[in-house]
């Protein structure tokens, strides 16, 4: 059962191999936004000691380890795969064939991740060498373990956000706008541009009320030490439910769109 | 003659935009959603600098006005780059769905059609806030009316140099497609790299990147050097550099494109 999917997934890591150069180009690009990030920071830290409760080796943690957390998290577009689906009627091949649809664009997006994982664990290492001076590792092995989980989880509610996306050109003519914004909000809300705590107090508190902040924020602020086990505990059950809503939201817009899809293209 | 054909050429601008303007507002709600999406870019990203400056009083001398002042400028030449040239981006398309070919047979500069065929323009919303962020900080930056005026004119210039220094090197980095299948990869490290020129690049320490940005890559030239000029006044070596890069790349960016039409096979070549 499970067999054809894994064949997907590794068809996927090996058709991503074909194209290496993009993908180390793209993540040459994003590169940039880590040293521009590193390089504001430590003008900051070089007038100031502590900002905003972090300290300058918290900072560079946070801007440094959530990059990679970050990137290993992303799941590189998956909305507009969906769409090209939907848009050219592709779909109808998945409908007459004994495969799920979901667990394909799954699979396949989990061969994507291998490959993205082959590369930014080399870069990684590189900035783990070079900044070493200044990053923290205050995990435990169990606190390791629940960061590990986190990024896991992490990966789902943002591929699944994507899947929904992705779904709602069923309806739409064109979901770029839509998803072009999500995307921002989602850099914003998740801590990306820079640490959630620097937002008002009221906006930090509504942004828990997201999915956002479980996809970094707060995962960054439990491999800092500024959270507890037990708290460490309490973002993976939200990360969990917050899963749980979107793959049911996904399965009523499945069955929503399935009505209006015609098999032609939309 | 001459004066014909430009208004010829600026009447074809004008029908592409008001087209791509139809185009656009066919589909409302996309339209609105992507608008709203680069309006919070531009909140967040001038959040991020008061951010910045509620700590320290200056980054690598630059305060939070002058910095507002580079952000400004980059906003500017982003916006009107998508705004009047956002089709350059889509060549790589063009060229495999076999649109280059439509317009190669056209009676007139295939560099201006495939320039300006599409216009995004909810981008201007980019430009009017530029604009808008300028008129804000002008009186905090201690200017008179004549140094506005004289450095605002060597600030126009500069902008119009750093904005065909980004054309071109957008059109060079889209050429390639003639003969790559797939040059996203590289558009995409480029991209974040002019992206970078959002902030000053003094604030790199190292030599050898501001050497860098600078010649190979001149993002200096594309904010930083504009707005240097316009807080500071008239700078012999600025001006004459940037008009020397925007003219080199521009001559450059055209040569590549006729040498790169002479090698096209066609749709899917």
């Amino acid at each position: 059962m499970l067999k054809k999917y894994i064949t997907i997934a590794k068809n996927k890591t090996q058709a991503e191999f074909v194209k290496r150069a993009n993908v180390l180009a793209y993540i040459g690009g994003n590169l940039l936004d880590l040293f521009i990030q590193v390089v504001i920071w430590s003008a900051i830290f070089s007038a100031a000691d502590v900002v905003q409760g972090y300290t300058k080796s918290e900072m560079m943690t946070y801007v440094i380890i959530g990059w990679i957390f970050m990137y290993l998290s992303t799941n590189y577009g998956y909305e507009n795969v969906i769409k090209v689906d939907i848009y050219d009627g592709r779909l109808s091949n998945f409908l007459i064939k004994p495969v799920s649809y979901l667990v394909y664009i799954t699979s396949h997006s989990i061969g994507r991740l291998l490959f993205a994982f082959s590369i930014i664990i080399v870069q990684a290492v590189f900035f783990l060498y070079f900044f070493r001076a200044d990053l923290l590792y205050a995990l435990s092995p169990a606190g390791l373990a629940i960061f590990i989980l986190m990024f896991f989880l992490a990966y789902f509610i943002k591929f699944f956000l994507a899947v929904i996306f992705g779904f709602f050109s069923f309806w739409l003519s064109d979901i770029n706008g839509a998803y072009y914004t999500l995307n921002v909000l989602n850099r914003f809300l998740s801590g990306a541009f820079f640490p959630i705590a620097f937002l008002p107090a009221i906006v930090a508190k509504l942004s828990y009320f997201f999915p956002f902040a479980y996809t970094y924020f707060l995962p960054m602020q439990f491999y800092l030490g500024k959270l507890t086990l037990g708290q460490g505990m309490q973002i993976l059950a939200a990360q969990i439910v917050w899963i749980l809503v979107l793959f049911a939201v996904i399965k009523a817009v499945w069955a929503l769109g399935l009505r209006k899809f015609e098999g032609t293209g939309i | 003659m001459a004066v014909k054909k430009i208004k010829k050429y600026f009447r074809i601008w004008q029908i592409n935009a008001r087209a791509s303007l139809m185009q656009r507002m066919a589909f409302r709600a996309n339209f609105l959603l992507i608008f709203v999406g680069v309006m919070m870019q531009l909140v967040i990203s001038l959040l991020f600098l008061k951010i910045v400056f509620s700590f320290v009083n200056n980054i690598a001398g630059w305060n939070f006005s002058q910095a507002l002042v580079v952000v400004a400028s980059y906003m500017l030449i982003e916006g009107l780059n998508w705004a009047l040239f956002a089709e350059l981006v889509g060549i790589p398309l063009s060229i495999k769905q076999g649109f280059l070919d439509n317009l190669i047979t056209k009676p007139m500069s295939t560099q201006f059609l495939i320039s300006v065929w599409r216009a995004d323009p909810e981008d201007w919303g980019r430009v009017i806030t530029a604009g808008l962020i300028l008129i804000f900080i002008i009186p905090g930056l201690g200017l008179g009316y004549a140094d506005l005026l004289i450095n605002g004119v060597f600030y126009l210039v500069m902008l119009l140099c750093a904005f065909a220094i980004t054309y071109s090197i957008t059109l060079m980095i889209k050429t390639l497609s003639i003969w790559f299948t797939d040059s996203s990869a590289l558009w995409m490290l480029v991209n974040q790299t002019i992206r970078v020129s959002q902030y000053p690049t003094d604030i790199f320490f190292h030599r050898a990147v501001r050497i860098i940005f600078s010649t190979v890559i001149p993002l200096t030239f594309m904010a930083t050097a504009p707005a240097k000029i316009f807080l500071h006044g008239f700078n012999f070596w600025l001006l004459i550099s940037a008009l020397g890069l925007g003219a080199a790349f521009l001559f450059g960016s055209r040569k590549f494109w006729l040498f790169a039409l002479k090698h096209y096979s066609s749709a899917s070549s």
